[in-house]
């Protein structure tokens, strides 16, 4: 769990990427469906707590989160 | 005391004399150093080694280090900052001084101006230096976040920034990611591979693990170090350790429970009894655990617990302090459910007790908190509330008052008390009501016939009385105030200093509201004599800057400038820091040498005034520093900076400044109105100020100058005669209230607008006035009609040598009044401070040495030095000193 995942993330509101551009983990995306805006992301469990205090703190709420994708350490270190 | 630094905190961590080499986390930092990115952000979970990777990095590092360890007290930015300039400055010892100073004083600078000053003061570094903020995920307070982001953005070079974090900080990383300013270490980088892991194992901790079980070992744990660590001191006692490592199961998680247990079971009872006590506490040294376990011997102990590598991390080079590793630590206190809760609290207790007797109160608060000990948290934030409130923590206080429930604050009126006092000294005036409430029953309690009975209920009156006095003065009722300072007075004991000095300064206060000098000085310095002896600082400086600002409206000059210059050369004596107010007492004394005509040192002294009050951002402090910077100005003929400086002034007056400062920049505004001989605008401003009646004595003064220029310029008679009732009028209310000032520049005016009748009377009773205070300025501000009028002035051997000085500061010193001799006009302007500085030049010292005899900074000494040759009109040592002997100061 402390390595990079690639996350989605659901928040309430249709959010300019702007707003996530400068504090953002890397690889962002951001598209949106009405009401909702979805984040693509990629970063690691650190990454991951600090970019969702900075959206707390700066008022967006946090619907859902989930893993899109993990990269196994242990086999990537097998192989 | 609160404000005493933990210097462990400023400790890098020493490497264990074992350690992995990390050679390829090595090499990624130094790229970053070499490509002049400005942050090295390690930011991975509790366990990874992030600290122990830094300190291997700068000990190959030919670079100066600061390093503060952060914890959750820190996330308060007053008391970030404080830390955060004492690491700084273990690099560039001089860097934030003037941030220091105000933060010493209470109060948080705006950002900007923090910013700035640190800004300036990085660049001034002469190499390039890292600043490493360890443990940074404490640290989730807004401001402090803007002022490293601002550093960041501005990036002054020599420093190059490391945070050392478990999560990602609230900062612009994308930002510096996309632009290549950063250099990221995390978990997937920190964590052991297979051949570290072998080096931990089996040469840092000298097991001999086959290849096979230190490759499960390694998977079970992800490379995780704390995990390796934790197995590994599991292992050290187990028969067949490949039986142990093939049993651990699950992932790196949950085996992480079952090998603390193994580990702290191989411990004998006693030292496990040990670990879960002291893990209650963030640092620890011999005598604390002592006091809080009840035992003896815990350095010992201690140093045993370190050797064998549990998890003990030194925190100085003595190896005083020590703290667990977090990860330890937080896994000891899962632990503890082992012990009752009452236990824990007792813990708790004893810490805090321990600490209030070493006088670190912040840390005796905590503890008695965390132990919910409300009672004794009370006490100790009643004894030691005007101690935790002067370094400004008030973010942290408020966090205390919160923790602590009402029905706890509300037993103790005292502490009530105190914190009235904190609020009423900050001026947070809305604040006081809510704890007047509490204490009012409590007072109303008490019983005046038996208060010399009860030695607590009479203190308690006491300091009530003092306290309603300057509450008092606040709301402008003086007699009601002195009324109360004289029943507090009747109750403080003669050596409680603290109390008389604030009781004394109620009373100045009152005198000051009722323009009586004479009592204003006597109260205050009472005043300042008890906050001295109580190490009130606040008192003092409140104090003396009532003292010479009131010295300065009555005409005392010499008196002003010795009570200022006094506090001003005890503080730079003393390693203690002058606090902002120290402002305006700089900005007094700055204003007698503008009056002596010195305009050199007056400028000084209110740039010193105005930098004080610009850190704090204290608008009044800086309203009143434009207004002088504009007389300034003005008087070295730069009409349109003084212009600019009192616009200025003027525009800050609407954003909060106290009634008494309006006068002050309306004279001066038609001062500059009149010279740019534009008598309507400066009616104008007269008209807008004078609403008052009778009109503020200042605004009268402003109103005969415009009179008297309406009179002399426009040859307005109907202004000559209004303007000579009107200086009549202020010649005798300024003799009343005995503001010399205001008589001394009324009879001036007079004189020039009666030349021929009775201006010779005018001008000697000015002189006679000024003459024992040395005025000058006032007599030149006035213009050359006034030179004109001095030259016809008979000779008076009296005032002689005075007359010729004023007409040598007029460029007159043809004049037909006989010359005086140049040393007594030398004597009357050669301070005692400089002519001890010209003798130690005369023996040949260097200016260190003067700096160190004087003990005064270097820059005095070049400040008085540079005096001493523009007033003996030389321009090096030799000839000063040639000058000197001549003239007999030698």
């Amino acid at each position: 769990m402390d390595d990079i995942c690639v996350y989605q993330m659901k928040i309430r509101g249709k959010i300019d990427a702007v707003d996530f551009n400068a504090y953002s983990p890397p690889e962002l995306t951001v598209d949106w469906d009405q009401d909702t805006t979805y984040l693509t992301f990629q970063t690691d469990q650190s990454g991951l707590i600090g970019f969702i205090r900075h959206l707390h703190g700066c008022g967006f709420i946090l619907l859902s989160i989930h893993i899109e994708n993990q990269k196994s350490f242990i086999n990537e270190r097998a192989a | 005391m609160i404000s005493n630094l933990l210097v462990s905190k400023l400790h890098q961590p020493t490497l264990p004399a074992r350690q992995v080499q990390r050679p390829q986390l090595v090499m990624l930092l130094n790229e970053g150093l070499a490509d002049d990115r400005v942050l090295t952000l390690v930011s991975a979970p509790a366990g990874f080694g992030k600290t122990t990777c830094i300190s291997e990095w700068i000990e190959g590092l030919n670079l100066p280090v600061a390093w503060l360890s952060l914890d959750k007290s820190d996330n308060d930015p007053a008391r970030f900052l404080r830390y955060f300039l004492a690491a700084l400055q273990r690099v560039e010892p001089i860097l934030g001084r003037d941030l220091q100073n105000v933060l010493a004083s209470g109060e948080l600078p705006p950002l900007e101006v923090i910013t700035t000053h640190l800004i300036n003061g990085i660049l001034n570094a002469p190499d390039r230096f890292l600043l490493i903020l360890d443990d940074f995920q404490v640290i989730q307070d807004n401001t402090i976040i803007q002022i490293l982001e601002q550093l960041l953005t501005h990036q002054p070079y020599p420093l190059h920034l490391v945070l050392i974090t478990r999560e990602d900080p609230l900062l612009p990383i994308a930002r510096l990611r996309a632009n290549n300013r950063i250099t990221e270490i995390r978990a997937g980088d920190l964590r052991f591979n297979k051949s570290e892991a072998v080096s931990f194992l089996n040469e840092q901790m000298g097991l001999s693990l086959s290849l096979e079980d230190i490759s499960i070992l390694e998977n079970r744990t992800e490379g995780w170090i704390a995990g390796l660590q934790l197995a590994g001191l599991s292992i050290r006692s187990q028969q067949n350790p490949s039986q142990f490592i093939a049993n651990l199961s699950g992932s790196h998680r949950f085996i992480l429970t079952y090998l603390l247990e193994e580990v702290l079971h191989q411990e004998p009872p006693e030292i496990q009894d040990f670990m879960l006590q002291t893990s209650i506490l963030d640092r620890l040294n011999g005598d604390l655990c002592d006091a809080v376990t009840g035992q003896t011997g815990s350095r010992q102990l201690l140093e045993k617990l370190y050797i064998a590598n549990l998890f003990l991390i030194p925190l100085d080079d003595e190896q005083n302090w020590y703290r667990y590793h977090h990860l330890f630590s937080d896994l000891l206190r899962n632990q503890q459910s082992r012990l009752p809760k009452e236990k824990i609290s007792e813990l708790h207790l004893r810490a805090s007790r321990w600490y209030e007797s070493i006088g670190m109160v912040s840390e005796a608060i905590e503890h008695a908190l965390e132990g919910k000990h409300y009672t004794w948290a009370v006490l100790l934030l009643e004894k030691y509330a005007m101690q935790i409130l002067s370094p400004g923590y008030a973010k942290t206080l408020e966090g205390w008052m919160q923790a602590i429930p009402d029905k706890f604050q509300n037993q103790n009126p005292k502490a009530n008390l105190s914190f009235a006092w904190m609020q009423l000294l900050r001026g947070n005036y809305e604040k006081i009501p809510r704890y007047l409430k509490i204490i009012e029953p409590a007072v109303a309690q008490v019983d005046p016939d038996a208060v010399l009975e009860d030695e607590n209920a009479k203190l308690l009156l006491a300091e009530w009385y003092a306290f309603q006095s300057n509450f008092l003065n606040v709301m402008g009722k003086p007699d009601e105030s002195i009324a109360c300072a004289h029943r507090a007075l009747q109750y403080i004991p003669a050596e409680n200093h603290y109390l008389l000095s604030l009781a004394y300064l109620g009373l100045g206060g009152s005198y000051r509201l009722k323009g009586d000098y004479t009592n204003l000085i006597a109260s205050y310095q009472k005043a300042a004599h008890f906050s001295a002896s109580s190490k009130n600082v606040l008192g003092e400086m409140l104090s003396v800057s009532a003292i010479t600002i009131a010295s300065i409206q009555h005409g005392h000059l010499k008196f002003a400038a010795k009570t200022g210059s006094d506090v001003i050369e005890h503080h730079q004596k003393s390693s203690s820091l002058p606090p902002p107010i120290m402002g305006t007492v700089y900005g007094s004394v700055g204003l007698v040498y503008y009056e002596w005509n010195q305009l050199e040192e007056a400028n000084q002294y209110f740039q010193k005034s105005t930098q004080l009050a610009a850190l704090v951002g204290h608008n009044a402090g800086i309203v009143y520093s434009g207004v002088n910077m504009s007389r300034l100005y003005h008087a070295q003929g730069d009409l349109a900076a003084a212009e600019r400086a009192i616009k200025q002034a003027v525009h800050l007056l609407d954003f909060g400044a106290p009634a008494w400062l309006r006068p002050e920049a309306a004279v001066q505004q038609v001062r500059i109105y009149l010279s740019q001989q534009n008598p309507t605008a400066a009616e104008a401003v007269i008209d807008q100020y004078e609403t008052a009646a009778p009109p503020h004595i200042l605004l009268r003064l402003a109103r005969l100058r415009l009179l008297h220029y309406l009179g002399t310029k426009k040859a307005d008679q109907s202004a000559l005669q209004k303007g000579s009732e009107l200086a009549h009028q202020l010649v005798e209310a300024g003799r009343q209230s005995q503001r010399m000032g205001i008589v001394l520049q009324a009879l001036l005016l007079r004189a020039q607008m009666q030349p021929e009748t009775g201006s010779q009377a005018d001008m000697l009773q000015a002189i006679e006035l000024a003459e024992p205070e040395g005025f000058i300025r006032t007599f030149l501000d006035e213009g050359p009609a006034i030179a004109h009028l001095l030259k016809r002035l008979p000779d008076f051997p009296k005032y002689r040598t005075y007359i010729h000085l004023l007409l040598r500061a007029f460029g007159e010193d043809n004049s037909s009044t006989a010359s005086a001799p140049k040393d007594e006009t030398l004597m009357e302007t050669l301070s005692d401070r400089e002519v001890e500085v010209l003798r130690l030049i005369a023996q040949g010292k260097k200016y260190e040495e003067i700096a160190e005899a004087l003990v005064i900074t270097l820059n005095t000494v070049r400040f008085h030095v540079k005096q001493i040759y523009r007033k003996l009109d030389v321009n090096n040592r030799t000839n000063a000193i040639a000058t000197a002997r001549q003239l007999d100061l030698l």
